[in-house]
């Protein structure tokens, strides 16, 4: 008992030092430069119109008129928007995304060690929370974007799966499904984990109640985006509006390679920088196809692939969020202390990074 | 009711509704301008509350054409006052319910190369000719037969045998 609350501890006490750095570098100190911390920027203003005034009809946004805010799904924004409501503190709702999105990095993070222990052991599980709580990229999980509901939802369908408990995995993936485009792919690797639990012959054989059961749960999982498009298409009358949408953003299928090779030959710029955060990814993936992990093989690999044919923006931020990544460097650093020490600090010098960047609105934060 | 059962009817009530909104996605309750900007990526400009009407007798020239311009086969030269076109340039816009329309199309010429220029007006070609000499304007006149009154109308332009893409330059529609 004692030892199972020294783990939540320990958790607590990584997560308050990381946010402690994030707050002290980040708004803390445009408090005390500019008085007016901001951290609310690039994509929140778009979540905090939706929680305020709900879902557009018409376009209106970017200098071209054609944005809308059906990109963003509701999960995130409806969430903070019923809370800040029942506490009666609507137009604290920026402080309310705050708070839920920090507590849901903590708990996010409780999960994945209890998640990560159980598939390797204790050491790989602290150090990929570690590694997690102090990534650079961890800034996304404390302001108001959906990166931390997202992770929650995430862990949690893995971990539930994992454990055989099937429909409330289902009811997280159904979740994550709501909060972000890419969440409704998570019915493969909710795939590959019931094949890998149960076979493909005797899922496929229909024989036992579990093969319904994982059925009923692949088709729940998605349902997030299903009523979101069915929301669209009342109220626009166009059920992929919010994929349609992406045109004001500049993002249209391309061929992947070909976007990365661009990347690539503009030499030390942003999407330079962005093409190499990629191949980061994909090596991290193949990685994990090489430790036989193919679920999180599949997640990674499709949350690569797919934002990489439309463009490379944002694309560290979508990879270095995703756990699996984390769980990957845990396993590659397990045996060289020097190389995990190295690792940590340079984290912490990029969180201190980042934090500044934020809050000067650096271009590269978006 | 045997988990199984209970298991089978949630099955087939949430496969219903998936289905029911795959249907809704194929199905999309949008007007023309959002369907061609949005949906079908042609045009250029989404241009709100006017949309791609065209209101009879206007002259639409290039500096008032911009919303109806496709995304595609557009060219605006640095300097240059004129709006050239290359293959798969088009024009969308609405006419209403009117009984009459007689259009006139005009180009201008602007280098001495031979061209062919062919202009097809709701897929149907109106008019190939060989180019004239420079600086002299091209007419294109069609009438009620070729437009749609109700649907989307498109004119599409495209040369052949070209070396630049520089020939020939936009200047005016009108249709009264």
């Amino acid at each position: 008992m004692i030892k199972k609350h020294s783990h939540i501890i320990q958790i607590l006490y990584l997560f308050i030092i990381s946010r402690l750095i994030f707050l002290i570098f980040g708004p803390l100190q445009s408090i005390y430069y500019t008085h007016s911390p901001s951290l609310c920027l690039w994509d929140c203003p778009w979540y905090s119109g939706i929680i305020s005034n709900g879902y557009q009809l018409i376009p209106s946004g970017h200098g071209d008129g054609d944005a809308a805010n059906w990109a963003y799904l509701p999960v995130f924004p409806k969430t903070i928007a019923i809370v800040s409501d029942l506490l009666s503190v609507p137009h604290l709702h920026l402080s309310v995304a705050f708070i839920l999105n920090n507590i849901a990095f903590f708990f996010g993070l409780y999960f994945l060690f209890l998640y990560v222990k159980k598939e390797y052991d204790e050491k790989i599980a602290m150090t990929s929370v570690l590694l997690m709580t102090f990534s650079p990229y961890s800034i996304y999980f404390s302001i108001p974007y959906t990166e931390s509901f997202f992770f929650l939802f995430m862990i949690l369908v893995f971990f539930f799966a994992n454990n055989g408990k099937w429909i409330y995995a289902a009811i997280m993936g159904a979740l994550l499904s709501g909060t972000k485009i890419m969440g409704v792919m998570i019915v493969f690797p909710m795939l590959f984990m019931a094949i890998n639990q149960f076979g493909l012959k005797n899922l496929i054989s229909f024989k036992n109640d579990y093969s319904y059961r994982i059925l009923l749960s692949i088709l729940i999982a998605p349902l997030g985006l299903f009523i979101y498009m069915l929301f669209l298409h009342n109220k626009i009358g166009d059920a992929l509006a919010f994929k349609h949408v992406q045109i004001a953003w500049g993002r249209e299928i391309q061929n992947p390679l070909y976007v990365l090779y661009n990347g690539l030959r503009e030499f030390w710029t942003y999407k330079f920088y962005m093409a190499l955060a990629s191949i980061f990814g994909l090596t991290i993936s193949f990685f994990m196809l090489y430790k036989k992990k193919y679920a999180e093989f599949i997640f990674l690999i499709i949350s690569i692939i797919i934002p990489l044919s439309t463009s490379l923006a944002s694309i560290a931020r979508y990879i270095l969020t995703l756990f699996p990544v984390y769980i990957a460097l845990s396993l590659i650093l397990n045996n060289n202390l020097l190389l995990k020490k190295f690792i940590f600090v340079i984290s912490i010098i990029g969180l201190v990074f980042m934090s500044i960047s934020w809050v000067n609105s650096k271009y590269y934060m978006i | 009711m045997s988990k199984k059962t209970f298991y089978i009817i949630l099955i087939f009530l949430i496969a219903s509704f998936e289905i029911y909104v795959f249907n809704k996605i194929l199905h999309p309750n949008v007007n023309d301008h959002y369907q061609l900007y949005y949906i079908d990526k042609k045009l250029n400009t989404w241009s709100h509350g006017e949309g791609i009407q065209y209101t009879k007798g206007t002259i639409l020239d290039d500096t008032k054409v911009q919303r109806f311009l496709s995304r595609k086969g557009w060219l605006r030269i640095k300097k240059s006052p004129y709006l050239f076109f290359r293959d798969g340039a088009s024009i969308y816009f609405k006419t209403g319910p009117v009984k009459q329309y007689n259009g006139i199309l005009t180009l201008k010429i602007i280098s001495d190369e031979f061209h062919i220029i062919k202009v097809k007006i709701n897929n149907k070609y109106i008019e190939n000719k060989i180019m004239p000499p420079r600086n002299t304007d091209i007419k294109f006149i069609f009438d009620k037969t070729i437009l749609n009154r109700d649907k989307v109308n498109s004119i599409e332009f495209k040369l052949t045998n070209y070396n630049t893409n520089l020939a020939i330059a936009f200047k005016s529609l009108k249709i009264e």
